[in-house]
């Protein structure tokens, strides 16, 4: 959790320039490690098309510099603005980037050459261990261990409520109801904690606590049944008639949960990574780094979750016992 | 089976006709619903303001409820020993299957009075009246296969009509978010139905899942 994040551009400024000025660039880094004379320290901007390396460099302190660069007046550009990736790369801190950091305008229409240079970059991890560095997320990016795996947990306890309902249909053992209703209000605790947590986060990256996306709906829509389930459960006395019937609602809710939280988020569009088109956590974002911390998160979590399912079915096995005694 | 379902559906059928007063109180209902919405909109003197999507939200939010108020009643006003009698006479799935039919053919005919009544008091967006009128069929009957489960879920718990509505209304929800986005394309002119066929084919997928999962629940359900 202390582990400190990667190195990353927070901004630049200005973001345009026109064809055939100098310009010189305020770079704001974050926990980047800029020294003076540091002959590896490399600033350019690229695109698909264009490199251009800085002119000359500046350093204002480990997280900020200044860099200067010519824009040719011939530079070829595509489009009216050309949107530039900002690279750098130095020896501790690696290669980080903005994309779309940099945008130059073209001020006539005539084309020009591209321009070329000679400096080539590859990706570089910086020293030591760290934490990506995301745009949007920032530090942030560590709720991913909380946040995930508590509507994993949620999820893989609305399951076993499903798979305990569907086993006390088909023979009516009385465990089976007591395992299904523990497990879907130890799930309805996680969901809790889930959407909290994802609230905060939400405030954070999107900047509203709730924001319309299927899947923050998909989640209040599973614990509005897993929450109606507890109202059914109460307003029937008879005990094999509770069972049956609240089993029977479980399965149905719990069909048409997964429909709404897996189906639904794939038509529309989402703020979440892996739906919608954006990309999931995977493709970029869980590094090496992340990767078993997270994994390991999920399986405690889970673990976590079924400890307290099984403290809640063995008190109430006990309370049983004991008010029968009575 | 399907002799016992058409016999069923005649006994539904039949029964309404007898208790003609049941499903004038539903009409009456929509209508009622509509001129609330009326009233209020012409107070504030809004009524030209309804844009089409406000137009949608009220028709659907209405039509939500309206479903229900109308299907609640379906295992409610049977009493226990008519239902002990068909029991001993025709399989389950025929009592639940019938039930839906029933309820869908009541859903229909309620979506188009409520169009008529929306139409009359709010003026009407809807440009394209095939593709409306094939969401309010594919709308109704899987408002009223989700409903008719419910309602007999909910009438173990003797009918409380609160709970029917908690039972429900999450679990129509995802119906809704499709059927509403799927209704929309019915205010423009130059929408196909090749356009929207994503849009059928996760509803229809949406029906045949309710009407399975239905055959297969109810006669847990059933058996008292």
């Amino acid at each position: 959790m202390y582990l400190p994040l990667g190195p990353g551009i927070v901004r630049v400024t200005p973001a345009s320039v026109q064809r055939g000025a100098t310009i010189s660039i305020d770079i704001q880094g974050y926990n980047t490690h800029f020294k003076e004379d540091d002959p590896s320290l490399n600033v350019i901007l690229k695109n698909d098309n264009n490199l251009l390396c800085a002119s000359e460099i500046t350093i204002g302190s480990s997280s900020v510099i200044n860099a200067e660069y010519g824009i040719p007046p011939d530079l070829r550009t595509n489009n009216k603005k050309d949107y530039y990736n900002l690279i750098i790369y130095n020896e501790q801190d690696g290669t980080f980037f903005l994309r779309d950091a940099f945008a130059v305008e073209r001020a006539d229409t005539a084309k020009g050459i591209s321009m070329k240079c000679t400096t080539i970059l590859e990706m570089v991890s910086p020293e030591g261990k760290n934490f990506p560095y995301r745009e949007i997320l920032y530090e942030s990016i560590r709720n991913l261990f909380f946040h995930v795996p508590m509507w994993f947990t949620m999820i893989f306890l609305m399951l076993i409520a499903f798979i305990g309902s569907i086993l006390y249909l088909s023979n009516g053992k009385e465990e089976y109801d007591l395992i299904a209703s523990s497990a879907a209000g130890v799930g309805v605790f996680f969901g809790t904690l889930g959407i909290l947590t994802g609230m905060q986060w939400a405030n954070f990256t999107w900047g509203a606590p709730w924001v319309n996306d299927p899947k923050l709906n998909g989640a209040a829509l599973g614990m509005l049944v897993y929450l109606a389930y507890f109202v059914l459960r109460g307003s029937l006395n008879d005990e094999t008639k509770r069972a049956r019937v609240s089993a029977v609602y479980s399965v149905f809710a719990f069909v048409i949960f997964i429909v709404f939280i897996f189906v639904i988020p794939r038509l529309t569009q989402s703020l979440h990574p892996g739906s919608g088109g954006n990309p999931g956590f995977n493709t970029y974002d869980l590094d090496s780094v992340m990767r078993p911390v997270f994994y390991s998160a999920v399986a405690g979590f889970i673990i976590l979750g079924c400890w307290m399912l099984s403290l809640t079915v063995r008190y109430r096995q006990l309370f049983k016992i004991q008010s029968e005694k009575n | 089976m399907f002799r016992e379902i058409s016999l069923l559906i005649k006994k539904d059928l039949l029964l309404e006709w007898r208790m003609r007063y049941a499903i004038g109180g539903i009409v009456l209902y929509v209508v009622a619903t509509v001129f609330v919405i009326y009233i209020i909109l012409s107070s504030e003197k809004a009524t030209e303001l309804v844009s089409y999507r406000w137009w949608s939200v009220l028709f659907w939010i209405t039509m939500l409820f309206t479903a229900v108020n109308a299907i609640a009643k379906s295992f409610t006003q049977e009493n226990k020993e008519r239902l002990l009698y068909y029991y001993t006479l025709v399989r389950p799935q025929s009592v639940i299957l019938s039930k839906m039919l029933y309820n869908m053919l009541l859903m229909l005919l309620l979506s188009v009075i409520g169009m008529v009544v929306f139409s009359l008091m709010l003026g009407t967006p809807v440009k394209n009246y095939p593709l409306f009128l094939l969401a309010l069929l594919f709308g109704g009957s899987g408002l009223s296969f989700v409903l008719t489960l419910v309602s007999s879920i909910a009438a173990k718990a003797d009918g409380n009509a609160t709970l029917m509505a908690i039972l429900s209304l999450p679990v129509m929800l995802p119906l809704i978010m499709v059927l509403q986005q799927f209704a929309g394309n019915a205010f423009f002119i130059n929408i196909q139905l090749a356009d929207v066929l994503k849009e059928v084919a996760a509803l229809a997928a949406f029906d045949v899942l309710l009407v399975a999962m239905s055959c297969i629940l109810f006669p847990y359900l059933w058996r008292d």
